[in-house]
């Protein structure tokens, strides 16, 4: 037989669209601005819904006009996903897919499950320390324009002047904590502040995630 | 064996030339035989500050590349017979370094010096790496400015990371030389504090050379700094090769000076 095709696994990219309203009106001004921001970023892209924030209220039929809109917009819906037994039947009649969604991990802080990289020099200027599937402790400064990386929790010791980035990978119930912030970025699980929107400079604080915010504590000693 | 000292900053312009020169001169006044190397190929500086520019006849590229014996490369200080010059080509620039032939004539200088100082070039590229590659110590030239400490902090990591002894799992000793240090406009926050460079940098203070009118006078004329005694910035050079030798002395320079009524009238 001649083979009229390879069949090879891959894997392709794929936006996931968490709907928390699936009013037209809000995904449309959103879109708009998406647009207006990156032209091409969702042109023609395959994307999949994620619909357990809206399972509760979600009807057929507000499936349907959210598909067809989307559609008319280019974008193009190749399957959605839901923990509810109801709106997976939805998901299926409507002819979209029901993708199988991973059970998140759930990690304490500075868990055992994962290492932990203990640094002890001053990490300078243009240095990248990346602690990867590990907790990342580092016990001197982190100087202006280094950066210190992990997909555990961060802590540190002396004074952090450049960037940290906890849950590189999206790991949950990671957190920074730093004695003295001076810092350049804080990121965890994709969410960041720069600037004026991070703490006190000098203080010790605790960066962590509360309901998909990014929040920090300062942690005073009076 | 000869202690390899490289003289390094990152950023331009903060006083590596002035200070390899300064530091070099002072160490062969002491009684140690020196020589300084100049690394920045193709911008060609050193010579000029140790007043022997008319007496370069070969150079540090010659000698790598087989063409001229390190004798005959070496220039002979006037003033000091235990310095010696190995100045940088002019007409190459810094692909002309390989790190054979720089290890070759380090080893070679090695046998007959106790010191020797690496000049190097500004920026992290090939030159820097090759100045400070084979070093024992290093000397970090830093301006009281935000630029040149971050510069400073970058090339500390570099030291840490891409030297001969950190491959080798052990460290190079690291000085901080702050230079260009205006005491008044540091009082005034103007300028970063002596106190505030040690705290990013976090390595041990060689010396603070004070803001002087005699460095750019003593380039000019080709006499390291040094030997103006007379200037404040002289003396805390000298004051960093005593530091350097191990001696305890305490920071001149660091505190503005009052200024009494006959000075504020007279100027």
């Amino acid at each position: 037989m001649n083979q009229a095709f390879n069949l090879k696994s891959s894997m392709q990219p794929v936006y996931l669209f968490e709907i928390k309203s699936y009013k037209l009106s809000d995904i449309s001004e959103q879109i708009d601005y998406l647009n207006d921001k990156t032209p091409n970023l969702l042109a023609n892209a395959p994307v999949v819904l994620d619909l357990n924030r809206v399972e509760k209220t979600l009807q057929k039929q507000d499936l349907i006009e959210l598909i067809d809109y989307l559609k008319q917009q280019n974008i193009n819906p190749i399957g959605a996903q839901c923990h509810s037994p109801s709106i997976k039947k939805i998901i299926i009649e409507t002819g979209l897919n029901h993708s199988k969604i991973e059970k998140k991990q759930n990690v304490d802080f500075l868990s055992s499950d994962i290492g932990t990289r203990v640094i002890t020099q001053q990490v300078r200027s243009g240095q990248q320390i990346y602690a990867a599937n590990e907790n990342l402790v580092i016990l001197n400064n982190v100087s202006a324009g280094a950066e210190v990386i992990a997909d555990g929790s961060i802590t540190i010791f002396g004074a952090l002047r450049g960037r940290a980035v906890a849950g590189a990978k999206g790991r949950e119930n990671t957190q920074i904590i730093c004695q003295n912030q001076h810092a350049q970025l804080i990121s965890i699980q994709g969410q960041y502040m720069v600037d004026e929107q991070l703490p006190k400079l000098g203080n010790a604080c605790r960066f962590y995630i509360k309901e998909d915010r990014l929040e920090f504590d300062e942690l005073t000693t009076s | 064996m000869a202690k390899i000292i490289v003289v390094t900053s990152g950023k331009g312009g903060v006083g590596k030339t002035t200070t390899s020169a300064a530091i070099s001169m002072g160490l062969a006044l002491s009684g140690k035989k020196t020589v300084v190397i100049d690394f920045d190929i193709g911008l060609r500086n050193l010579d000029l500050i140790m007043d022997c520019e008319r007496r370069v006849v070969f150079d540090f590229v010659n000698v790598i590349q087989g063409d001229a014996s390190l004798n005959q490369a070496l220039i002979k200080d006037k003033r000091c017979e235990k310095l010696f010059i190995l100045p940088a080509s002019q007409t190459r620039d810094k692909d002309a370094l390989t790190k054979e032939g720089v290890e070759k004539i380090l080893n070679e200088l090695s046998e007959t010096f106790d010191y020797i100082i690496c000049d190097s070039p500004a920026g992290i590229e090939h030159g820097a790496q090759m100045a400070l590659y084979f070093a024992d110590e290093a000397i970090v030239v830093t301006n009281p400015e935000v630029s040149s400490v971050r510069d400073s902090d970058r090339i500390l990591g570099i030291l840490q990371s891409k030297s001969r002894r950190a491959e080798q799992g052990s460290s190079v000793k690291e000085h901080l030389l702050i230079t260009r240090y205006d005491t008044a406009r540091a009082a005034k926050g103007e300028m970063l504090s002596v106190t505030d460079i040690v705290d990013i940098l976090a390595v041990p203070l060689l010396g603070v050379i004070p803001e002087s009118s005699s460095v750019l006078t003593a380039s000019n004329q080709g006499t390291p700094v040094i030997l103006d005694l007379k200037s404040n910035a002289g003396q805390a050079y000298a004051d960093a090769i005593r530091r350097f030798e191990g001696e305890d002395l305490e920071m001149r320079f660091i505190k503005p000076v009052k200024k009494g009524i006959l000075s504020r009238v007279f100027g």
